[in-house]
């Protein structure tokens, strides 16, 4: 089992439906600062002509986390899946993987007094026909979490078909949260920048199996 | 003054007034009050102020203050930890204090190792210091950590951690600081004198390493290219440290030992040693940034941290000290070039630690700075000034060094110069 | 599929289109008339169609061609360039039957609104897409049983007091008209109070200053709302109703491609002392029924005529004299009653389990994956529902999915008009003084003088209506609105972002802060609506942000009477 989520983000309207979602489903400290989930948004002109790109965010819950490799006190850990949590009740605040965390997917939430941050709904979306409360939610399909070990998944057969990119992979995290290509060509040029890898999942699964073999010991049940 | 004669050591006889309400120490205790209001600020503000809890309190509808708690939450900002800059005045403050102190006590080790006597026979009042400060950095960062939940650190420890193996090592270097003072003022001599060496070369070791952990708790975010690729961070950290651990033994020398005849001599050989590395430093300050990438270099040497970087870090950490000792003259100039580096050298961890989290993550695509929404705008520089609660316990932490210091000179007289050997 | 986006913000509709085409705002009807000048004389309209499904084209053809509504002459008039006119008529109607002009939302723009939505239709409708898939559909509804109650008459009676303000004033009038009427004094016969239910028409409607006066004026104003709204709080009796969590609603019926039926069930009971509508009428009606009967007997001379004859009991019972009689039901019961009478027990069982209901609900309904819902399989969508002619079989055509949707949209079909079919000349129209066919008129358009702007108004995806102006889970995401002007103007004004700037109109001014952008045409600025309560009740609401209607100025489009929302001529200044 290891549990990625797919973002098919030129689909993306900004509705903050997600952000919602995450936050009451999670019980997340009231704060606009306190965001698990986020949509990163950068707009300007293009000769004159105005456009927005639009990019759903979150932890990418990556299989060599540097989180979880700074963390003393293992608080950051590697649950089921591959997915990267904390204990709140070991956490020392020491905000070390806040800083290692290349992505600001991190803050301190202050009533649970730790490090919080996404956790792919796990209380929720590992039951068959489950997904995480921003997938439900979503009103214009972006989002698709599922196995990357099943091959009948829907995120698998989604990945299958289309091209794909991740954030930042210069930094070598192998991040999970993959960013679809958009079939629309205007907004692929626009959205995606010339130094970024574009994958496809024949050429990207070997090399995730194999950092999943690597660290998968360290991932608790 | 009448002594007791304990395992060893000579201990003053003194009364506890004369122990604990000393000059020295009234003034170490006003500045643990700053501590005590800085610390009871940043708790109140981090886990029990009303806007930290407003989200569940929102149970109870009719309460007006839990109202305005909300209000705040969602208008305001709330907590104390800046999600962007979670490093911040506690890091600085303990990078500066222990990688001070144990310089000092690394140099004391190098001194006596290269038979420069005269730091020899004050060695005492140097590793005292030394370790108060090692102390300092501590306390602030205790106040900083959930000590709650420290004894995690001993259960499910994260052994390839750095963050984790300033445990063991200060679990280590402490006691090993301590025996190696207990070694200066023991009468013991004989047996102090066989031990002398292979403790000494030990204790280089254990500062080799001590830099080499604390380099590698920055080294290992990579996402910081500021401290991921500032070249060597070791020696960095290790030149940098002398460079103000030089200074803190000018000042020391001054207030303890400027009546003696070593003064002149003690103070000359610190103007030398503080001459070598502040030049050290200086070409390190140069080629430094060539590798660094062009990002952060960028905000330090050109943006909006410039204005710090030359005037309270260049000027006062190497141009200012360089022309005071450059020449050999009286004691004084190497007195001014030591407070300027004592004042020089924190704004340099300042500027590293602020300056390794200045350039947002937000640029995730590569197509420029995210903002979280439209009504904002995008922001190339992250920067949230020092709240007052840890000034006032940085502040105070100067507290720390005062009262341990002034504690064992008061017990030990550390103070007087020892003859070594 | 190819979205255009005619607006003069580029929203996040805009982002999402393949072409963005900027605009004046106000000129839209021009633009129209200028595609459907190139679709006619360029003849890529859908000629069989036409002849087949409209009646009077050759009227509105020449209408066209002799106005000379040309895409040069549209150009100078709403900005956007010829030949991006041209292409969009030559790419709508290439994609035609399955091509769709978006009839839009929100109460009307400008003047000429009806004229706008009209020429809107009839474009469409040049292309065929009228009750087929990919254009515009009608859908089915499904019934719901009745639940009836009689209703009073009275003599005195007097029709609503703005039925003259437009040519066509519909059955719920026109709320500025009426208001207006009211607050100046124009109103034929006193009135001296109001029930509010659920609405806020000091934040919802233009120009809130008159609407205050307006209150202030009557003697009894009553607001029943599950907030402390702006209008609650200018309220002589807050009747507190509970939220839609602790009560029942009434069972709907959601017409579309998909009907379905919904309802809405408590699930707590109410807190406080709110309660359901239902019950706080019915508890009105109780105390006053017999009141206003003595009232009515003592005036209404069609009732003291029947009571010659009929014991008076029964009278005010079986003529609805007894207001609380339509109220007596809780609304559960009520629900019960409309849906068994159409689908039976079993198929409410289902509605109370599920929510929703519809025929064959659980054979059709098949969860595909998590992102995709199958609910009703292809071939059973209610995609064209108009009557046939005689001479073609629904069933062949309309329900077999193998069918070219051109084919379908080339079928003879009876429309729900005078004539059957699609009218482009509207006689009825032209008696009441309405220009039959949408012509456009230069003296209906508001220029914009120089150091002006327009101001428009829209929402954002999060926010609904001004319903949500409290609900601290959105504003931590957005905190409160913005002042969207053009950049280039904004720096020539030296207003950065953030700034706080004055909106003045003539009807009232605002503060609000400013957030200059590329994404808006010249001389217009927008802000959202849903902002700017004064209601001390609302503790994220109060004083935050800027209420769009307090400076919108009350104009009416004379076909309907609906208010005018886009024509507010305004100044800015930094502050």
């Amino acid at each position: 089992m290891n549990y990625a989520m797919a973002l098919d983000y030129q689909n993306c309207i900004n509705c903050k439906a997600c952000e919602v979602a995450c936050k009451e489903e999670n019980g997340v400290q009231l704060g606009a600062d306190k965001q698990r989930i986020w949509i990163g948004v950068v707009e300007g002109t293009i000769f004159g002509k105005p456009f927005a790109n639009l990019y759903p965010s979150q932890c990418n819950h990556c299989i060599d986390a540097p989180c979880v490799s700074v963390c003393p006190t293992n608080a950051s850990h590697f649950a089921q899946g591959g997915i990267v949590k904390v204990d709140a009740h070991k956490c020392i605040l020491c905000k070390g993987c806040m800083e290692a965390c290349p992505y600001d997917a991190r803050f301190v939430d202050d009533t649970m007094v730790a490090v919080d941050k996404c956790t792919f709904c796990d209380h929720r979306s590992l039951v068959e026909g489950g997904t995480t409360a921003c997938q439900a939610t979503c009103p214009t399909k972006v989002r698709t979490f599922g196995d990357l070990d099943d091959e009948n998944s829907d995120i698998v057969k989604l990945l299958k078909t289309k091209r794909f990119f991740f954030q930042k992979e210069y930094t070598g995290t192998l991040p999970k949260l993959f960013y679809i290509l958009p079939n629309d060509e205007t907004y692929a040029k626009q959205s995606v920048s010339h130094n970024t890898i574009i994958h496809t999942w024949e050429e990207i699964k070997p090399m995730y199996d194999q950092a999943r073999n690597r660290r998968s010991t360290e991932w608790r049940k | 003054m009448e002594k007791i004669r304990f395992a060893g050591l000579d201990i003053n006889k003194i009364s506890i007034v004369q122990l604990l309400l000393n000059k020295t120490m009234l003034l170490g205790y006003v500045l643990l009050v700053f501590a005590c209001i800085g610390i009871y600020e940043i708790f109140d503000v981090r886990y029990f102020s009303a806007a930290a809890n407003a989200h569940a309190s929102g149970l109870n509808p009719t309460d007006p203050a839990l109202k305005e708690a909300m209000r705040l939450a969602v208008f305001g900002d709330v907590g104390e930890v800046n999600r962007n800059i979670p490093w911040t005045l506690f890091i600085v403050n303990y990078m500066y204090m222990i990688y001070t102190g144990s310089g000092v006590i690394f140099l004391v080790a190098l001194a006596e190792l290269m038979n420069f006597n005269l730091i020899a026979k004050a060695a005492a009042g140097f590793m005292v210091i030394g370790i108060s400060m090692v102390f300092a950095g501590l306390f602030t960062i205790a106040t900083d950590l959930n000590m709650l939940n420290m004894v995690w650190m001993v259960l499910t420890p994260n052994l390839n951690a750095g963050m984790w193996l300033m445990l063991p090592l200060y679990c280590t270097y402490i006691p090993f600081v301590l025996f190696e003072i207990y070694l200066v003022l023991t009468h013991k001599r004989e047996w102090a004198k066989r031990l002398a060496l292979p403790i000494l070369v030990l204790s280089i070791g254990v500062d080799l390493v001590e830099y080499y952990i604390q380099a590698k708790l920055f080294s290992m975010n990579t996402a910081r290219h500021l401290w991921t690729e500032f070249p060597f961070l070791t020696f960095y950290f290790i030149i940098s440290a002398f460079v103000s651990s030089l200074g803190i033994m000018g000042i020391i020398s001054f207030f303890a030992h400027r009546s003696k005849a070593e003064y002149k001599g003690l103070m000359d050989l610190i103007r030398r040693a503080m001459l070598f590395f502040v030049s050290l430093l200086g070409l390190y300050e140069i080629f430094g940034y060539m590798t660094v990438d062009k990002d952060w270099a960028f905000l330090i040497l050109f943006g909006p941290f410039r204005y710090v970087y030359f005037t309270g870090y260049i000027f006062l950490t190497l141009a200012l000290p360089f022309l005071c000792i450059v020449k050999a003259r009286q004691p004084i100039f190497t007195l001014v070039a030591s407070i300027s580096v004592v004042v020089g050298g924190f704004v340099g961890r300042y500027l590293f630690v602020y300056g390794g989290n200045a350039n947002p993550m937000s640029n995730r695509f590569g197509l420029g700075y995210e903002k979280y929404d439209f009504y904002a705008l995008s922001k190339s520089f992250n920067y949230v000034a020092p709240h007052l609660g840890e000034i006032f316990i940085v502040v105070g932490s100067v507290g720390v060094v005062m009262v341990i210091y002034k504690l064992f000179d008061t017990l030990f007289s550390v103070n007087e110069l020892r003859e070594h050997h | 599929m190819k979205l255009v986006v005619v607006d003069p913000r580029f929203t996040n509709t805009a982002m999402h289109a393949d072409t963005y085409v900027p605009i004046r705002p106000g000129t839209d009807l021009a633009f129209v008339l200028a595609l459907t000048y190139v679709a006619i004389i360029d003849q890529v309209y859908n000629r069989s169609y036409v002849a087949k499904n409209f009646v009077d084209f050759d009227k509105y053809k020449k209408h066209i061609i002799e106005s000379e509504y040309t895409p040069e002459w549209a150009e100078k008039i709403t900005g956007v360039p010829a030949a991006t006119i041209c292409k969009i008529a030559h790419d709508f109607m290439a994609s035609a039957p399955q091509a769709v002009y978006y009839q839009g939302r929100r109460t009307t723009w400008s003047k000429n609104d009806f004229q706008l939505r009209r020429a809107m239709a009839l474009f469409t409708a040049l292309g065929g897409g009228i009750d087929v898939k990919g254009g515009i559909v009608f859908g089915k509804k499904l019934p719901l049983g009745e639940h009836t109650t009689t209703a009073p008459m009275y003599a005195n009676a007097k029709p609503r007091i703005d039925k003259n303000l437009a040519a066509v004033v519909g059955a719920t009038g026109t709320w500025v008209g009426w208001r207006n009427m009211v607050e100046e004094g124009k109103s034929p016969y006193p009135i001296r109070g109001m029930f509010v239910y659920k609405q806020n028409p000091m934040l919802s409607v233009p120009n809130s200053a008159k609407t205050r006066t307006m209150f202030e004026k009557m003697d009894l104003v009553v607001v029943i709302d599950t907030m402390p709204s702006d209008t609650a709080m200018l309220a002589d009796v807050i009747l507190p109703e509970c939220t839609y969590l602790e009560r029942e609603d009434p069972v709907q019926s959601f017409a579309g491609i998909e009907p379905s039926i919904a309802i809405r069930e408590k699930v707590i009971e109410p807190m406080y002392e709110s309660k359901p509508v239902n019950e706080i009428m019915r508890g009105l009606a109780q105390k006053l029924s017999k009141p206003l009967w003595v009232i009515t007997k003592k005036y209404d001379e069609d009732v003291q005529e029947e009571l010659e004859d009929t014991a008076e009991d029964e009278f005010y019972e079986e003529n609805g004299f007894d207001l609380a009689e339509p109220f007596m039901h809780d609304q559960e019961e009520t629900n019960k009653h409309m849906f068994v009478e159409k689908y039976g027990e079993e198929a409410w069982g289902v509605l109370r389990e599920k929510g929703v209901f519809y025929p064959n609900m659980l054979t059709y309904f098949k969860k595909i994956d998590n992102n995709t819902y199958e609910y009703y399989p292809k071939d059973k969508k209610f995609y064209s529902v108009l009557k046939l002619e005689e001479e073609y079989d629904p069933v062949a055509f309309l329900h077999d999915i193998c069918v070219n949707p051109v084919d379908v949209a080339d079928l003879k079909r009876s429309f729900n008009t005078p004539n059957k079919k699609v009218e482009c000349f509207l006689g009825s129209m032209a008696a009441k003084g309405v220009d039959p066919m949408p012509v456009w008129r230069d003296e209906e358009y508001v220029n914009v003088p120089v150091g002006k702007f327009k101001f428009i108004t829209g929402r954002h995806a999060q926010f609904t209506q001004n319903a949500t102006q409290n609900n601290i889970m959105l504003l931590e995401l957005m905190r409160e609105n913005y002042l969207w002007i053009n950049d280039k103007e904004a720096e020539a004004l030296n207003i950065q972002f953030g700034d706080t700037v004055e909106v003045t109109s003539r009807v009232g001014h605002v503060r609000i802060k400013a957030y200059p952008t590329a994404k808006i045409v010249p001389q217009t600025v927008f802000y959202i609506h849903g902002f700017g309560a004064k209601s001390e009740g609302l503790t994220f609401a109060h004083r935050n942000g800027a209420s769009d209607n307090e400076i919108i100025e009350d104009t009416i489009e004379p076909v309907h009477g609906c208010a005018n929302m886009h024509e507010t001529l305004v100044s800015i200044r930094r502050v």
